[in-house]
């Protein structure tokens, strides 16, 4: 026994070291077709938005398919992945190769081919040389000070509940307020609830929302609501006019902001449909290497409709381009200060 | 660094440690334990492929010796920096693993200098792996609290002792993210944080893991012992309908040991 005992030990180290590699299969290798195979299937698994698309998954496969061949070109094959993933016109789905990003460009070229915001008229005549900067909100009083015209231009900039209340309260003569969000392509959902707490709530409803919970498109788990914070004892709420200019510039989180304005009776939306982008979206990696977005959750605004494809405002108005650019003056800002001083004067009389 | 270094080695070869002559058949050990080693994971959640990486292993226990049973209390780490570099991007994460737990070990049988031990541990090992360029995704946490079957055979000859262990998981309790695969979402924005784990699910997993050490030591005449061993571990996260994504992890180490009998 004794002259067994150490060969014993090591065969049982050895035996069970070299399962190994029967209990953690190779990686599938990074082939064309397999990554090709690997991200179509991930989106037909994952991707929460095939019912307001309107895409046959299945048929963009059976096109794109025949076109990827093992051996292709890098260049060639995320030609073909852009190709696909194009098909969703979603701005929150990408894929990244290192030398190249896929974006949804016909929600870029519908930005740009009808801008809602000339952003030198706005500085130039509107915020002026002295306008203030404060939590990333570019601001400045309107009409002697009667209205607060506020810049927001991404919601990635930091705006704590105190800093807007900041704001609010350095206009003390203000009769309501402009909340210029356009362009504004989105960032973090907790300053859509930092500035949404200095506006009077008690604890309503601002949305619904569900994250894909299984492979079938229709899979999701129960719908669960998002509640306005409630701040019924907070007295220095902002309880006059906001009207919330938004274009087709605006994407996710401010997109969100846009239907969360449902539930405030002072709030309006003036301009252009938003681009959407409600659904959140996480990311992972392809067997070669690249990497891919896609939204994985469907939000639900107040009245019930899903509005991934952009949030329609309340009061639609064009911008005017030529005027801007010829007079100095923005349409859309004229015609909220006007409605908040019309608002005034009918609550007036 | 050579300070540490010397106040241990002169702990455990010169120190008269005040129980180390005791004729106590209960002695009491507290192992530290360090070394290096090579980890490789895979998370089907976010990607097809294999981190593979260095990583250290520190780890502290108390253990507990009488003739026939002995228990164990650790607290062990291993943690390291992964890649992988399938195309012209070399993707990096960072990964920890800290458990706790506390093992039972009877005498089974013994013949001359060959003694078989039985039992069992209950641990909990929590998996935290950061890949920052995975957004919502970049976390990717899971807890795995755990009952293990445990066997050891050890060999004693002169001042040697030679072992090798063998665990098997028998069931784990796993909490791992949903289908979506989001560490960070959460449907009341207004506190994210508080409900960052919102769509983890958990479940029971059956035989997730097994893990091997085999080693020798050397028992000094102050009752301490040195040691050096070979350990190989595996887990896998099985999978559920809720959480189907599979997790595979693996490491192999080199571990320094040092048991100071302190009573």
């Amino acid at each position: 026994m004794k002259h067994f005992s150490i060969p014993i030990l090591l065969a049982i180290a050895i035996s069970f070291a070299s399962c190994e590699r029967a209990l953690i299969a190779d990686d599938i290798s990074a082939s064309a077709t397999n990554t090709f195979d690997y991200l179509w299937q991930r989106f037909d698994q994952q991707y929460a938005l095939f019912d307001v698309k309107d895409v046959d998954w299945q048929a963009v496969y059976d096109s794109l398919r025949p076109r990827v061949y093992n051996g292709m070109s890098p260049d060639s094959l995320f030609a073909v992945c852009a190709t696909m993933l194009g098909t969703l016109r979603d701005g929150h789905v990408n894929l990244y190769a290192g030398f190249d990003v896929s974006r949804a460009d016909s929600l870029y070229y519908r930005f740009y081919s009808q801008s809602g915001i000339d952003i030198n008229t706005v500085l130039l005549h509107y915020l002026g040389i002295g306008y203030h900067s404060t939590g990333g909100m570019a601001h400045n009083g309107l009409c002697h000070d009667s209205v607060i015209y506020i810049y927001y231009g991404s919601f990635s900039n930091t705006v704590s509940p105190s800093l807007f209340r900041r704001i609010i309260q350095s206009y003390p003569q203000a009769q309501g307020m402009v909340l210029d969000m356009r362009g504004n392509g989105g960032g973090s959902l907790s300053n859509v609830i930092n500035i949404l707490s200095l506006m009077p709530s008690h604890g309503q409803q601002l949305y619904s929302s569900q994250i894909k919970a299984g492979p079938a498109h229709d899979h999701f788990t129960p719908l669960v609501a998002t509640y306005a914070p409630d701040c019924s004892a907070d007295t220095t709420l902002f309880t006059r006019p906001v009207v919330v200019l938004v274009d087709r510039g605006c994407f996710s989180a401010t997109s969100v902001f846009a239907i969360c304005t449902q539930a405030y009776d002072n709030m309006y939306l003036m301009g252009d449909t938003t681009s959407g982008g409600l659904g959140l979206p996480s990311m992972g990696y392809l067997p070669n290497g690249w990497r891919y977005r896609l939204p994985v959750t469907r939000t639900v605004a107040l009245d019930g409709n899903n509005y991934e494809n952009g949030v329609p405002p309340d009061i639609p108005l064009a911008f005017d381009l030529p005027r801007a650019q010829t007079l100095g003056r923005d349409n859309l800002i004229d015609s909220a200060c006007a409605y908040i001083l019309h608002s005034l004067n009918e609550s007036k009389y | 660094m050579r300070r540490p270094v010397l106040t241990l080695l002169t702990l455990l070869f010169a120190l008269p440690l005040w129980g180390a002559e005791s004729d106590s058949a209960t002695h009491t050990f507290i192992h530290l334990r360090s070394g290096v080693g090579y980890g490789l994971y895979r998370d089907l959640g976010t990607l097809p492929i294999t981190y593979r990486g260095l990583q250290l292993h520190p780890g502290i226990s108390l253990e507990i010796q009488q003739p026939l049973w002995r228990y164990e209390g650790a607290l062990l780490v291993d943690g390291g920096v992964y890649g992988i570099k399938p195309s012209i991007n070399y993707i990096q994460a960072y990964g920890g693993h800290p458990l706790l737990g506390v093992r039972v070990w009877r005498k089974m049988a013994h013949h001359n200098h060959l003694h078989l031990w039985a039992g069992g541990s209950a641990d909990n090992l929590f998996d935290i792996r950061y890949q920052s360029s995975l957004g919502n995704a970049c976390a990717g946490f899971g807890n795995y609290a755990r009952l293990n079957l445990e066997g050891c055979l050890e060999y004693t000859i002169g001042s040697w002792l030679f072992y090798a262990q063998l665990q098997l998981n028998a069931i784990s309790l796993t909490t791992r993210p949903g289908f979506a695969y989001m560490d960070n979402f959460d449907q009341d924005i207004s506190s994210p944080t508080a409900n960052t784990f919102d769509q983890y699910h958990t479940y029971l997993a059956l035989a997730a893991g097994a893990a091997t050490d085999v080693g020798a030591s050397l028992l000094l005449a102050t009752g301490n012992r040195i040691g050096l061993s070979y350990h190989w571990s595996y887990l896998s996260s099985q999978s559920s309908d809720a959480s189907p994504h599979l997790f595979q992890y693996a490491h192999h180490a080199l571990l320094f040991h040092l048991a100071f009998k302190i009573k």
